[in-house]
């Protein structure tokens, strides 16, 4: 690499510490490299190994069987509990778009200051703890709950309604869980509408109502997909809900799988219910990013 | 008032009307569960009979749940440490990196917060009986951490997306190798976000449950963990003070997270 | 705009200066770097004197910042050396060359005040703290900055801007000062101002720098040596006025100033000078300087500021009637685009004329000397 000799005796090669040289290996990367040497190796012992193991566990007990995967498919009362997961996912989904709409909707027609504020109401609740959440809703569904007490104590109802450990209960709550994954994706999307184009709709002869089924809707529609998406996803592997507010008649994939785990410690089982609901997730979550890089409009907010 | 206003008026009300219903609807229960931790008649109800501070100072005055507490801020606190420092050195590394490898890089940086937290949760249990680390603090912050690290990889890239790296060069021509360079020109025009990133560790780490059933054990329960055993086993009354109290850490912690992010999306602007 | 004629040595001394003595020399040798299948330069050398400014001259993609870069310790050369006072320094890591550098966009650390960046270097070399600030205040107060140490980069103009950073460049007295483009985000007149300025500054420190733009009359008038890049091979090495008036090939006759390109096809000796003969049948005299050597020249060069119009150009040796196309008035010179009878276009420019330009149609008398008239390699 060193063209013409050097013209004193002193190597500056002799000043490199193990960092000039381990940054040498790779040209041109070598800082940026070391820089994710560790983090990588973080993931991957901790992570990507387990993980492995699940899926390599659900497949070899000792030798290679797809017997736990039968047994799922096989058994009624497992089926019930995929066919409970999805469907529960799915109406989740539904209510999330159907509430979260009108939400962002609100958000996006106030001014930028209000909304500020205005969207504490929808970030506070989603960073504090879930399980927080899931008993507070816990408290006030119940038989003897806040709600129930109000209700008997208006004289609207003679017996506690029966508000938990069923479907409705758990799909109250966890709409409410979820609702910030649609609000933030369907907002963003409605902040990047040029306002302009509303004004061309009416100078064109729209009325509100005609302005935003043919254009803010139809435009919004690529974060309601997203955001749509998202709730499935998550919706999917929820825990805490399901096993508090649901109750164990409302079991969903992920209870079964804590269920096998804790409870039956048959671990290949637990780990066949694992591997699907993870490649579930990992296939519709590459959906969602082809979803939300190629038709998502960006407005910086998420 | 003209028919017109009118008109537009009555519209936007019918507009506004059920998106504030919906927020209400998200942020009414919050707020329900703190004038019922100031009840100290034993049922849940709204507006406290007999109103007190009984559940705070029960909370207070046992040992079990002050343990429990210790153990959360405990791993909280490691937790905090390893994310930041694992996601600051993964975001420093990806900024830099080709768009190919960058995506991928980062796609696999960002898994843990993709996979379900309950398939991790079996995964890193059968891995952690392997290696007796069961119920351990250390095992605790290593779980914590694998969750927390990417937050902090995206929230930190973000603000290294308009860093100016002709000033790592300048830095390096005036005498300054690569860890001065760091501590004194990179790290404080990303302070907000590394300090934003870390506050939001600290949280998720203090508010873990579903990994934290599978890997505590007996002796090291973190404060949710005994919070679900106590709803698991009976509605223990002391539970809303305890949520108003991590309501009222979360909002601390959750202010400068906020702040970090409207300056890096004023930056980017 | 003035061009500063080089002196024997710096004049003057500033607080803290390197006797011209110590300055040290700069010695590229066989320069080259390789991207893939791209060789963005190939086989650069030259020498620098100790406290001698040299401009890397050329287009976009000439590899003149990355010859920068090179030297600087950005990049790694593919091949060459680069010696500083006669020490080989492509091994050593950036931040041991003892470099200044004056990045385009200046680099500026944004969190520093004025102050905190122009002490940055000495921090990392350990000074003492009372040194360190009397360093800067001088650093400064030579920039003409005195007073601003405590500003902050964005409460400065982007003149300001760029003075910050060239103290916070020498403020070490390095041995090798580096500049990227330092004209480039400057307005017109504060370019030609900082120029002049940045020249002197160099001069009184005595520092050997090398510097990189695009700009042919910024490094007209800052440089003691031109190299004249061009796809990354060196087109011509020499001092302003070699380059300018002598150039070495049509890419540099085209790239510094402006030039008239005749193609020629035969070449002959007439006595003690050269007759050229365009392919449109335009003969010019030319003498044995001018030839430069190239008796199988193809292309003659002359520049629009040494043709005549009108009544002077009548005694000239060379002179032809031309017909005026085009009149450009641009205040202090009028360019004129004539053609001869034969076709051949000139582009001619007459300084300092009174009264109206002559009006296109105009058929007019253009000459010039035989020394103007230049052989150049195609």
């Amino acid at each position: 690499m060193t063209g013409a000799g050097h013209a004193t005796g002193l190597d500056p090669r002799a000043g490199w510490g193990v960092w000039e040289r381990a940054r040498r290996l790779i040209p041109g990367r070598g800082d940026s490299a070391l820089l994710l040497l560790p983090p990588l190796a973080f993931i991957f012992v901790l992570f990507l190994v387990p993980l492995a193991q699940v899926v390599w566990g659900s497949f070899f007990t000792p030798e290679f069987t797809l017997s736990q995967y039968e047994r799922i498919g096989t058994t009624p009362v497992y089926l019930q509990v995929m066919g409970r997961t999805a469907r529960v996912a799915a109406v989740t989904t539904a209510l999330c778009i159907l509430l979260g709409y009108p939400a962002a909707l609100y958000l996006a027609s106030v001014k930028p200051r209000t909304r500020q504020w205005l969207l504490l109401c929808v970030v506070v609740p989603f960073f504090l703890s879930m399980l927080i959440r899931n008993f507070i809703w816990m408290a006030l569904l119940q038989r003897s709950g806040l709600i129930n007490r109000t209700l008997i104590g208006w004289g609207v109802v003679d017996e506690p309604l029966p508000l938990m450990y069923n479907e409705f209960g758990m799909l109250l709550t966890m709409t409410n869980m979820l609702l910030p994954y649609t609000i933030f994706p369907i907002l963003s999307a409605l902040l990047a509408i040029p306002p302009e184009l509303r004004n061309a709709s009416a100078s064109l002869g729209g009325s509100p109502l005609r302005t935003f089924l043919r254009v803010t809707l139809p435009l919004s529609m690529p974060g309601v997909a997203a955001g749509g998406l998202l709730v499935f996803i998550v919706a999917l592997g929820f825990f805490i809900t399901p096993a508090l507010v649901g109750g164990p008649k409302q079991m969903m994939v992920s209870n079964l799988i804590d269920f096998s785990v804790r409870e039956v410690l048959n671990w290949p089982f637990a780990f066949a219910l694992a591997n699907v609901l993870l490649w579930g997730t990992l296939v519709l979550y590459y959906v969602h990013v082809r979803l939300v890089e190629s038709r998502l409009p960006r407005s910086g907010l998420v | 008032m003209s028919r017109r206003k009118g008109l537009a008026r009555a519209g936007r009300a019918m507009v506004a009307a059920p998106g504030v219903a919906v927020l209400f609807f998200l942020v009414a229960p919050v707020l329900a569960v703190i004038p019922m931790s100031f009840s100290t008649s034993g049922i849940f109800e709204l507006i406290p009979s007999e109103p007190g501070l009984d559940q705070y100072r029960r909370f207070f005055e046992s040992p079990e749940w002050m343990r429990a507490l210790r153990t959360s801020l405990q791993v909280a606190l490691g937790t905090t440490v390893v994310a930041t420092v694992v996601g600051v050195s993964a975001a420093l590394g990806l900024a830099r990196m080709p768009k190919g490898a960058r995506a991928v890089l980062e796609a696999i940086l960002i898994l843990p917060r993709i996979v379900p937290t309950i398939v991790f949760a079996v995964a890193a249990y059968s891995v952690y009986l392997k290696f007796g680390l069961v119920g351990t603090v250390t095992g605790l912050v290593l779980a914590h951490s694998v969750l927390a690290a990417p937050f902090v990889v995206v929230f930190v890239g973000s603000a290294l997306r308009v860093f100016d790296w002709t000033q790592v060069e300048a830095s390096r021509s005036l005498g300054a190798g690569p860890t001065v360079t760091f501590f004194r020109v990179i790290l404080p025009q990303i302070r907000l976000s590394v300090l934003g990133s870390a506050l939001f560790a600290f949280n998720l780490s203090f508010d873990e449950v579903v990994v934290t059933l599978f890997i505590s054990g007996i002796h090291s329960k973190t404060l949710p963990v005994k919070v679900w055993d106590a709803i698991q086993y009976e509605i223990a009354p002391i539970l809303p003070a305890i949520s108003t109290l991590v309501i009222a850490t979360t909002l601390l912690l959750l202010v400068p997270v906020l702040l970090a992010a409207r300056r890096t999306s004023i930056a980017s602007n | 705009m003035v061009h500063i004629p080089p002196q024997a040595g710096p004049a003057g001394a500033a607080p803290g200066q390197r006797p011209g003595g110590q300055a040290a020399s700069l010695d590229v040798e066989h320069l080259e770097k390789v991207y893939g299948r791209t060789r963005v330069v190939s086989d650069l050398g030259f020498s620098l004197r100790g406290g001698e400014l040299l401009t890397l001259l050329g287009p976009s993609g000439s590899g003149k910042t990355t010859t920068m870069r090179m030297i600087a310790g950005f990049e790694e050369p593919t091949r060459g050396d680069v010696r500083i006072g006669g020490v080989s320094v492509v091994e050593r890591e950036v931040h041991k060359r003892d470099i200044g550098v004056v990045f385009q966009q200046y680099a500026l650390f944004p969190h520093l005040t004025v102050f905190g960046n122009v002490a940055y270097p000495l921090q990392m070399r350990r000074i003492a703290k009372a040194e360190i600030a009397r360093r800067v205040e001088a650093a400064v107060a030579m920039v003409r900055l005195g007073g601003f140490e405590g500003r902050l980069p964005r409460e400065l103009s982007g003149g300001q801007q760029q003075r910050v950073a060239l103290a916070r460049a020498i403020v070490f007295e390095p041995r090798l000062l580096l500049m990227d483009e330092p004209m480039g985000a400057l307005d017109k007149r504060l370019r030609e101002l900082m120029q002049v300025e940045v020249r002197q500054l160099q001069r009184a420190l005595g520092i050997t720098t090398v510097s990189v733009t695009h700009d042919q009359v910024e490094a007209l008038v800052m440089s003691d040596l031109i190299a004249v890049l061009d796809g990354g091979v060196l087109q011509q090495l020499g001092p302003p006025l070699d380059v300018y008036q002598r150039p070495a090939n049509r890419f540099v006759a085209d790239f510094l100033g402006e030039s008239n390109l005749v193609e020629v096809t035969a070449v002959r000796r007439d006595g003690e000078s050269w007759i050229a003969t365009s392919r449109r049948g335009l003969s010019t005299r030319m003498d044995a300087q001018a030839l430069q050597g190239r008796e199988t020249a193809s292309l003659v060069v002359v520049r629009p500021e040494n043709i005549c119009v009108g009544e002077a150009a009548l005694d000239l040796p060379n002179c032809y009637l031309a017909e005026i196309r085009e009149t450009l008035y641009v205040g202090d010179l009028v360019k004129y685009r004539c053609v001869t009878e034969g076709g051949d276009e000139f582009v001619v420019k007459s300084l300092g004329a009174t009264g109206a330009p002559l009006p296109p149609g105009r058929t007019v008398s253009i000459g010039w000397r035989p020394e103007h008239c230049l052989a150049v390699a195609p």
